[in-house]
């Protein structure tokens, strides 16, 4: 694993797009990590000094309580990146035992995977997201998590199982099993460290997925109230406090949209470069 | 490969071709519109000409109805009547609030005697022809009883002769005016009449017999659902769509000359923000859409014939405690946690309109407060102005200590996190939970905001699963009398929520007196003379200061939009008392002034 | 052997959906009707309690009846083409279907016909020329609007040109003041009402169809009957439009295919920042008042339409390319 990652990082270095996707992801991640030590939150509201437009002080303005709109968005992200991440967690590995069972064991089992792969690949994702979340009323990111995982894992089991089934047929595979290895030492030793590449960058489609999903059902006002959540800030500039009439609280608007675009930018880059660093096909092509 | 090109040509061109067609179908410009064809109404009488001829004086408002086909017209079956309610139904009088006064309706005059009122009913007529008398009056209280249970206070209906209806109570009230104006005539005896006769047989009386009697005439009356209302009141139903919702003249009724408008237009109201893109439009008339204040300030500059009206909505917000719970059920933590919410400022973000209960929390809307309370007998009262030594000393004698920290300590030692939970999707609630939290977060204790989906929050408030939670306090609906608000905090929901009514049955009045508080309620119901109603009520705010079941935060008032000059005028002025007519029946209210024919179209 | 096959899935789909959407909806929590409570209490100025005991006279749900007794019937009705009840408005969900679908079908199916149209053209046009400054411009502009969640893109052409600039209405499918009907008026209304959400799902989806087209007809064109009409000396435009083109279009038919299934889903954050009154802003008028009748109803609504769209993609498609056998 570790071998892999700095085989990663030296060939990074050689894509530029990458390179640029990389270095903003990193920011977000720093941002959630060590943002909410560095920019404190002070919720104390201040009526009088609502929907300030940017100054030094406030850089991204104030909310409709006085509120500094910056540190919201830096607090945010670590509620914000969580759920991406867990979701990513959960999704990538419901997805690789089911598409890894499904292609591994084949018949029976093969088939009902794939119908229920089917199903979560047909049915589309946002109302069932709402139907579900409201019903089992999620209220943790872990929740959240749980619940977006439920509906995105398809397109990669899908994936996983169509790369073992090419794997199964290969040479070294036959050999393991011909020497008598079990299929948990065939999964586990030679099959996986060959998906890993694969797996990552569909960690991050994923992660970008799930904050496009989360974000937008708690715009929707779905979740329960994390005051901080760039979703959170949506729903209280769109349906609550009314920001989007009031000219001169446009900055309250754009600030969560723009920092949900711009890690969707780094994800995009970052996964586009890895599938041309990994996927030596890709790169001769382009 | 050229049989496939073709073949895929034709498939693209069927796909537009159907795409077209379902395209087409959308808006629909096919006449005549079926029964479910979509956004063209749903015609329930004859069809609307398309033809747009001059257009006709309009009122136009939002509010709320069934979606066709589920419209009908009966007010006691699912889906029935929608906001036409107050336009097709009129009640006998109308109770204005302000000024404890009622003004004739439907009654020409009434006579008030200590059990009874007596009514002089206007020569007016249902909107199918029928004339009104004495016999629909009674056949609407059988009915309510029947169906709703309601109102438990009259005992009886007697109508000594077709224009003379006698309402009897079964005890004496304190303000049967304000019951009679929530109660408006529903229907008439020649739609109605077998029901509320075959009803006013058995209602009364118990055992098996009856009780499935009732449950008979109950399930007809479910299922009797003529298309439209039988409207007694100055307008009837003329068409529903999904969208639209349009009234017009009763021509039977006694004011039709009078009114000037000849039609009402309902726009949809789904959701407040919705009611401010329409204000922001001017193409709403008025509405009660409660609006953060940058919002009412664009709507105002961006329409410059809007006017803004606050009046009360006869109900507070309130910070609910759990009185089962410690440390909640020691009311000198109660006053500590008082001591410290600046109350005024979850205002400002919660709900600005309102008007802040501070510094007092008795129960009496704020303001009502000098009318049924005095500035005398205010000013003996525990005022709760921000005071964080006052909390500290009363926290001390409980045996809280602040530690190096600065986060407070319980005696135990242990520093305990409380929640205050607000409903879901009512975002001036969640507001103030957030602001009252972070107030008392920043003198030292844990405190979180959380929002319960809507289905639970009653649930879980009755089942005592809370520390505090916001919800209405006191609230007069109905009645705008202050007995409707103690029966709240100490009998009804508010009591199950906080547990009061099994936690506070009695309590140390101004003197040191021994209060049984649900005989003081009783005897406040009972009790006609109002100076005497003063004192009771003066007794119950001193417990309610004192004890502080809930915190009041502030009375929530109504903010009306209105649009003078435009398509109506004649707005009453700014102090008029009629405006408290508004709360919990705004619909009422423009009827009113439609009936009297103070609003008139605009030149 | 194999059509058969797919039906059967087809229809097993559908059942599993409808089942599990029945047992979800199930497990919703506490009491629906208090929300009803709620808000007849202040339209009709009584108290919660008398606003309850209206509700429960007024709405005839029973909840005692045995579960595989209800469950039974809902199956029963959803054969029978009804989609369940919604417990807000009281009504079959299918007559609310008949309000809102024509609206989605109306605006989805311009927004996809366009963006598709537009999309193939600049897809072929760059997989063509692809040294020119076209290329790059057309692919950053497809990152960027993958990058934009289509919520936010509405949300920014609803600031800007609907409530800063006021070139086009901000809510609702027409002007309020307007008779619905055959006029002139309504109909230029309805389209001033539609442009905006048609844009933001355009704008949305031109660049993933063009990039689509672009890896398409770059197979294409890799092919050997493209060198070989070339050798044949045709012009360089009738091997574009009647080589290329076609054949690089075929892969992207069932897209187009899945994209008129899907929309039968509406968009439920689209509508919703538009307040335009299709399938999606029912769905969350539906989640605003826990209105779980029709948020089922709608969704199998919608995997119904999309698994008919799969299965008609799943005929045709070898209809049109000969290269593709069922029998695969």
């Amino acid at each position: 694993m570790s071998a892999f990652l700095i085989d990663l990082l030296s060939a990074l270095r050689g894509n530029r797009r990458a390179a640029v996707g990389g270095l903003i992801l990193t920011g977000y991640l720093l941002m959630a990590l060590i943002g909410p030590e560095l920019i404190p939150l002070d919720p104390t509201m201040r009526y009088a000094e609502r929907f300030r437009p940017p100054s030094l002080a406030h850089p991204l303005g104030t909310d409709y309580a006085g509120r500094d709109v910056l540190a919201q968005i830096v607090h945010g992200s670590r509620d914000v990146l969580a759920i991406a991440a867990l979701t990513a967690l959960f999704t990538t590995t419901l997805a690789v035992g089911i598409g890894a069972l499904a292609g591994y064991s084949g018949g029976m089992v093969d088939a009902f995977l794939m119908l229920l792969t089917n199903i979560q690949l047909t049915v589309p994702a946002v109302p069932v997201y709402l139907l579900i979340g409201s019903v089992f009323q999620v209220r943790d990111p872990v929740g959240f998590a749980a619940l977006i995982s439920l509906w995105m894992w398809g397109p990669l089991a899908r994936a996983v199982r169509s790369q073992i089934l090419s794997l199964k047929e290969r040479e070294f595979i036959e050999a393991a099993r011909v020497l008598g290895l079990g299929t948990a030492h065939i999964l586990l030793r030679e099959l996986f460290p060959n998906l890993t590449p694969f797996v990552v960058i569909h960690f991050i489609r994923i992660m970008r997925d799930a904050i496009t999903a989360s974000v937008g059902l708690i715009f929707l006002g779905l979740a329960p109230f994390s005051p901080t959540n760039w979703g959170t800030m949506l729903n209280l500039a769109v349906f609550q406090t009314g920001a989007i009439y009031i000219p001169n609280a446009l900055h309250y608007v754009i600030a969560p949209m723009a920092v949900i675009v711009l890690f969707q930018l780094g994800a995009i880059f970052f996964a586009h470069g890895l599938d041309e660093i990994l996927n030596p096909r890709l790169r001769a092509a382009a | 490969m050229s049989r496939g090109s073709g073949m895929m040509m034709r498939w693209v061109f069927t796909l537009v071709a159907l795409a077209l067609l379902l395209s087409a179908c959308a808006p629909t410009p096919t006449p005549p519109p079926g029964p479910a064809a979509s956004p063209t109404p749903v015609v329930i009488e004859k069809v609307v000409t398309p033809t747009p001829a001059p257009r006709p004086r309009e009122f136009v408002l939002g509010t709320g109805w069934e979606v066709p086909p589920a419209y009908h017209g009966n007010p006691f079956a699912s889906g029935g009547v929608g906001g036409a309610w107050w336009f097709v139904f009129q009640p006998l009088l109308i109770y204005i609030p302000a000024t404890g006064e009622a003004i004739s309706s439907l009654a020409e005059s009434f006579q008030e005697a200590p059990d009874r009122i007596t009514f002089r009913l206007r020569q007016t007529g249902w909107s199918d022809g029928t004339p009104f008398t004495s016999k629909d009056v009674w056949a609407s209280f059988v009915m309510m009883k029947l169906m709703w249970n309601w109102p438990g206070e009259v005992d009886r209906v007697e109508t000594p002769d077709d224009r003379t209806a006698v309402i009897v109570w079964k005890q004496p009230l304190a303000n049967p005016k304000a019951l009679i104006s929530s109660a408006p005539i529903l229907v008439n005896m020649a739609a109605y009449g077998k029901f509320a006769e075959e009803a006013a047989k058995w209602l009364g009386q118990t055992g098996p017999e009856a009780e499935e009697a009732l449950n008979k005439v109950r399930q007809e009356v479910s299922n009797f659902k003529p298309e439209k209302p039988i409207a007694i009141g100055p307008f009837q139903v003329e068409s529903v769509s999904a969208s639209e919702m349009i009234l017009t003249k009763n021509p039977h009724h006694y004011a039709a000359q009078k009114i000037g408008i000849d039609r009402i237009r309902f726009l949809r109201w789904t959701s407040n923000e919705v009611m401010w893109a329409f204000h922001l439009a001017g193409e709403l008339d008025a509405s009660h859409a409660a609006a953060p204040k940058d919002v009412a300030d664009q709507i105002l500059q961006r329409q410059p014939q809007t006017r803004l009206h606050l009046v009360t909505d006869l109900s507070e917000f309130a910070l609910l405690f759990n009185l089962r719970k410690a440390p909640f059920n020691d009311v000198r933590f109660r006053k500590a946690i008082a001591y410290l919410i600046d109350r005024d400022k979850v205002r400002e973000v919660a709900y600005f309109a309102g008007l802040t209960s501070a510094p007092y929390s008795h129960g009496v809307l704020k303001s009502f407060e000098e009318q049924w309370l005095g500035k005398d007998f205010l000013s003996t009262l525990t005022a709760y102005n921000p005071d964080p030594a006052k909390a500290e000393a009363l926290l001390t004698e409980l045996g809280w200590t602040k530690g190096p920290d600065g986060k407070w300590r319980d005696p135990a030692g242990r520093t305990p996190e409380f929640e205050i939970l607000a409903q879901a999707g009512a975002t001036d609630w969640v507001l103030a939970a957030e602001a009252i939290a972070t107030q008392l977060n920043n003198q030292g204790f844990q405190v979180r905001a959380r929002a319960v989906e809507p289905g639970v929050y009653p649930t879980t408030l009755r089942g005592g699963q809370f520390d505090m939670a916001i919800q209405f306090g006191s609230a007069w609906w109905g009645t705008a009398h202050p007995h409707t608000g103690y029966g709240r905090l100490y009998l009804w929901e508010a009591a199950e929520f906080t547990g009061a009514k099994d936690l506070m049955k009695t309590a140390k009045g101004p003197q040191g007196e021994d209060v049984d508080i649900v005989q003081a309620l009783d005897n406040l119901l009972k009790e006609p003379d109002l100076e005497r109603q003063k004192a009771i009520v003066r007794q119950l705010a001193w417990i309610t200061n004192e004890n502080l079941p809930v915190l009041s935060l502030l009375e929530k008032r109504l903010m009306i939009f209105y649009m003078e000059g435009v398509r109506v005028t004649g707005w009453p002025a700014e102090n008029d008392p009629l405006w408290t007519v508004a709360p919990g029946a705004i619909e009422r209210f423009y009827a009113h002034l439609l009936i009297e024919g103070v609003l008139k179209p605009a030149p | 052997m194999q059509w058969v096959r797919r039906v059967l899935l087809a229809v097993l789909t559908i059942w599993l959906v409808a089942t599990l959407t029945f047992v979800v909806v199930e497990q919703a929590p506490g009491d629906i009707f208090y929300l009803m409570a709620q808000e007849i209490a202040q339209a009709r100025g009584v108290s919660i309690e008398v606003a309850y005991a209206q509700v429960r006279s007024m709405v005839g749900y029973d909840p005692t009846r045995p579960l595989l007794d209800r469950y039974l019937e809902w199956l029963r009705e959803l054969l029978r083409g009804n989609l369940g009840f919604s417990y807000f408005y009281r009504i079959s969900v299918n007559q609310i279907l008949f309000q809102a679908l024509p609206w989605t079908v109306f605006v989805l199916s311009i927004a996809l016909l366009l963006s598709f149209g537009l999309g193939v053209l600049l897809g072929l046009v760059i997989a063509v020329r692809r040294r020119t400054w076209l290329d790059p411009l057309i692919t950053g502009y497809a990152s960027l609007t993958d990058a934009t969640p289509d919520y936010l893109t509405a949300l920014l052409l609803l600031i800007f040109f609907a409530l800063n600039l006021k070139w086009f209405p901000s809510k609702g499918a027409y002007d309020s003041s307007l008779t619905p009907g055959f006029n002139l008026p309504f109909i230029l209304s309805v389209f001033h009402h539609a442009a905006l959400p048609i844009l933001a799902y355009t704008l949305e989806n031109i660049g993933g169809w063009a990039l689509a087209m672009k890896g398409s007809a770059i197979s294409v064109l890799g092919e050997d009957f493209i060198a070989f009409a070339r050798a044949r000396g045709l012009r360089e435009r009738r091997i574009l439009t009647h080589y290329v083109g076609r054949n690089a279009i075929l892969p992207l038919v069932t897209g187009l295919a899945l994209g008129f299934g899907g929309m039968f889903g509406g968009s439920v954050l689209i509508e919703t920042v538009f307040h335009y009154p299709g399938i999606g802003w029912f769905f969350k008028f539906a989640l605003d008042h826990r209105d779980y009748g029709m948020m089922r109803g709608l969704l199998i609504l919608t995997t119904v339409a999309i698994v008919l769209a799969n299965l008609i993609t799943d005929f045709i498609y070898p209809l049109l390319d000969p290269r593709i056998r069922m029998e695969d």
